[in-house]
């Protein structure tokens, strides 16, 4: 696999966190936004040992050649999330209000988009994730200008319904950018903290410019609302006019298909390197995401069993890795 | 006599003498009614000078060479010595070369050279006298332009070498002169500064000219594919231009170019997907001006290639996000028309395709005629009879023109439009974002010997920005010293 820069691990990621911003079905509040910001720290910490690891020599890729349990369960957890983000994308489907009769048809069609761009490697996907990620500011600024005039800051309060701790539990449910940041840092030039620092601060900064805007703007309809950032955006319109939806909506499928592409790319090719003998693997990847998209009712998005696999995957094994490399005992 | 014994004689080593020599050239030329030879003695020994009718000087020849060939006299006449005395002594042409097998000899003689063969001599004498006939230097047609050079390049590749030196005097300037193609025998010639080409560029491209067992090299079309990297891609990824003082400044940036016998056109390694968008004019207006033209052009590519699809999406699938004006004007006109949306904007600009290619292919005179019965009889008689609604030949009239600002992009341009109205006609605006991203993740994954296509977009380099979001003054651009090299990956 080629060979990624440091700004494009940013977009690529940052892109990635946006599309569960714009599925977000809970409604956002302060708690919400503080509850982020704690969870962000904590996640920046938890790359530390991710960075040193790599620093120490470790790759990813080399490991998952030798050993095939431990790639086995990433690539689980990938088709999980991707399996779960074509729930979100089925379940926004209908804020959205697509042409298309079934939501799984809708699925479908992304998933033949992600089948085509994941033919095209993680290199056309972290250069995409540039330009999108430059549509998704233009877009954020479209609709900062729409949201102003509809704005009330006093909606900007506290709310005894939620607290601080849900919030954070919120913001460490949709934490698959840190699982990301651990495989992707194998693909990175320069294996920098200062760049999980970036990705992460983005990555809050974007939550709180939703939530802000979106507590201005609805006030007490957030309660009514399925999904906070559509209404948002319906509500603010920049031209009295004319509406700007058709931005939105090509940024909510830009965005879909990066995250998708992303957890593909990165499944399928630790299958390649575990099981060499398997073919068509980024086709296989993408069929068990269907699936699992489509047998949704049983799962649940974001829970618990999200955060133990998180503190497993992403805290867990690095830190058992650099144990063992401190030790003088870890190869790759 | 078949083709086999025809390669085996050309493989042959020039013989001295005379008259197997002259048989043998007169075998390999059989049926050809172009090949003149002048037989005569020079200096006792009998000798002949060969040329082909129509490809050199007559004046030329006569006056430098045969006369004063016909008038050596020896006292110790020897191929070896007559040869060496002209070669020494005598300057008859200053493109002079020596041929050692019939194929470097009919190479030669079908390059427009006068062959010189002599009882005795191992070689033959080549002079270069041609003086063929060609098409003056002209304005580009493809290519115009307001405040920058007229000229552009012809069909002689020599001609096209000396209008890049005229502009390029440092000697850093290679121009490499090779042949291709096993029976047309083409002059391709690389072009590139030595000092600024990336040294693994000229090598790859060399490679991949190797590779080459074409056997005729008839246009840039017949070379271009080789030197394109990737299947699949919706963009160039080589350059064309029919401009001298453009493939310049490729050049000092880094860049090569490689110019055809027989074509007008230069191709230009790599080509970056934003050099679609920049013009010679834009480096002689003022850089706030040129800035405006750039976005101009850009909107202008959006709006040839969405536009249509973008107008059959609301107007099908999402009517709501139109004001309620629009969509009564809409409704009104779209209420009459006989055939669906998409089907209508499919029709139009398939009409309009077969009138472009109309008129390109008839002469001048008669394609004019068809343009007045395309825009004025086909279109006003279609809106009247209620074929085709007036907004849907407005908007596709208006996606047509905006094409033409980016000539550039035209044939990529016109199978997306296509494609996205196909995409907005049945899934809506869902469709177009869809391939809008499969266009995107197409456009980044391009590469051109290593050079990603979008840059310096993506990948992200700020300091490309300044040739690209804007159009800096020579005053900054001057500091740079920008290559090419700096977006290789």
């Amino acid at each position: 696999m080629n060979k990624i820069r440091s700004g494009q691990l940013f977009t690529v990621l940052l892109t990635c966190a946006a599309f569960t911003f714009l599925c977000q079905s809970a409604a956002f509040t302060m708690e919400g936004v503080f509850g982020e910001g704690i969870a962000a720290i904590a996640q920046i910490l938890l790359c530390i040992p991710i960075v040193f690891l790599y620093r120490g020599g470790f790759s990813f890729s080399a490991y998952a050649r030798r050993h095939q349990l431990l790639p086995l369960i990433f690539i689980g957890y990938l088709l999980i999330r991707g399996g779960v983000s074509f729930v979100r994308l089925q379940q926004s489907s209908s804020a959205l209000s697509l042409p298309i009769s079934g939501d799984l048809l809708a699925a479908g069609l992304i998933a033949l988009v992600c089948l085509y761009t994941v033919s095209l490697g993680i290199h056309a996907l972290a250069r995409s994730s540039t330009l999108i990620f430059g549509i998704l500011m233009f877009a954020l600024i479209i609709m900062f200008i729409g949201a102003i005039p509809q704005a009330e800051p006093q909606n900007l309060s506290m709310t005894p319904e939620d607290s601080i701790w849900q919030g954070f539990l919120r913001g460490m449910y949709r934490a698959d950018e840190l699982i990301l940041f651990f495989m992707l840092l194998d693909f990175c030039e320069k294996k920098q903290f200062r760049t999980a620092a970036a990705i992460f601060t983005g990555k809050f900064a974007l939550a709180a410019y939703f939530a802000l805007l979106g507590m201005a703007v609805l006030g007490n309809r957030m309660k009514q609302s399925a999904h906070p950032f559509f209404s948002t955006i319906a509500i603010s319109q920049p031209l009295s006019t004319q509406r700007a939806d058709a931005l939105y909506l090509l940024i909510f499928v830009m965005l879909c298909v990066i995250r998708i592409t992303l957890f593909t790319v990165l499944a399928a090719h630790l299958l390649r390197l575990s099981f060499p003998k398997i073919k068509y693997t980024s086709t296989i990847c993408l069929g068990i995401m269907l699936a699992i998209s489509a047998g949704a009712a049983m799962l649940s998005l974001a829970g618990w069993w999200h955060l133990a696999a998180l503190a497993v995957l992403a805290l867990g094994i690095p830190l058992c890795f650099l144990l063992v490399q401190k030790r003088g005992g870890v190869k790759a | 006599m078949s083709d086999n014994t025809i390669e085996m004689l050309l493989q042959k080593k020039i013989l001295s003498e005379y008259k197997s020599n002259l048989a043998c050239i007169q075998q390999i030329a059989k049926g050809s009614s172009d090949l003149l030879v002048n037989e005569f003695l020079l200096s006792g020994l009998p000798a002949a000078l060969l040329c082909c009718e129509g490809m050199l000087s007559t004046s030329i020849i006569t006056e430098l060479i045969l006369k004063p060939i016909t008038q050596i006299r020896m006292k110790e006449p020897t191929a070896d010595n007559i040869f060496s005395y002209i070669q020494n002594r005598q300057l008859y042409s200053t493109d002079r070369s020596e041929a050692k097998t019939y194929e470097e000899l009919f190479r030669f003689l079908n390059s427009g050279f006068a062959v010189l063969i002599l009882e005795g001599a191992l070689t033959a004498l080549v002079f270069g006298v041609q003086g063929y006939d060609k098409r003056g230097i002209d304005e580009p047609s493809g290519e115009d332009n307001v405040m920058g050079a007229k000229d552009g390049f012809i069909e002689v590749v020599r001609v096209n070498m000396s209008l890049l030196r005229r502009r390029m005097k440092s000697p850093q300037l290679k121009l490499e002169l090779f042949v291709k193609g096993t029976k047309s025998q083409t002059d391709l010639c690389l072009c590139y500064m030595a000092d600024r080409v990336p040294q693994k560029l000229i090598r790859q491209i060399k490679e991949r000219l190797n590779e080459m067992e074409l056997e005729s090299i008839l246009s840039s079309g017949y070379v271009q594919p080789f030197l394109e990297n990737r299947r699949g891609c919706l963009f160039d990824t080589v350059g064309t231009t029919q401009r001298p003082d453009v493939l310049c400044a490729k050049l000092l940036e880094g860049r090569v170019g490689l110019l055809i016998e027989g074509t007008p056109f230069a191709l230009v390694i790599p080509k970056l997907f934003c050099e679609s968008f920049q013009t010679m004019d834009d480096y002689c207006y003022r850089p706030s001006y040129s800035t405006l033209v750039r976005w101009i052009k850009y909107v202008a590519f959006l709006v040839a290639v969405l536009l249509p699809s973008l107008y059959i999406a609301i107007a099908l699938h999402h009517p709501e996000l139109l004001n309620r004006t629009l969509l009564l004007i809409l409704a009104e006109a779209e209420e009459n028309a006989p055939i669906s949306l998409t089907a209508e904007a499919i029709g139009v600009l398939l009409i309009y395709e077969i009138i472009r290619e109309a008129g390109l292919r008839l002469p001048k005179a008669v394609g004019g005629a068809v343009s007045i019965v395309a825009g004025l009889i086909i279109g006003d008689a279609a809106v009247s009879s209620g074929l085709i609604s007036t907004p849907m030949l407005t908007v596709t009239a208006i996606a047509v023109i905006a094409g033409f600002v980016v000539p550039d992009l035209a044939q990529s341009v016109t199978l997306l439009r296509l494609a996205f109205i196909l995409a907005g006609g049945f899934l809506g605006l869902y469709g177009i974002s869809l391939l809008g991203v499969a266009v995107l993740f197409n456009l980044c994954a391009a590469e051109s010997f290593g050079f990603p296509i979008m840059a310096p977009l993506a990948p992200f380099y700020p300091e490309g920005m300044r040739d690209t979001v804007t159009r800096v003054g020579f005053r900054k651009m001057q500091s740079g010293d920008f290559t090419v090299e700096e977006y290789h990956e």
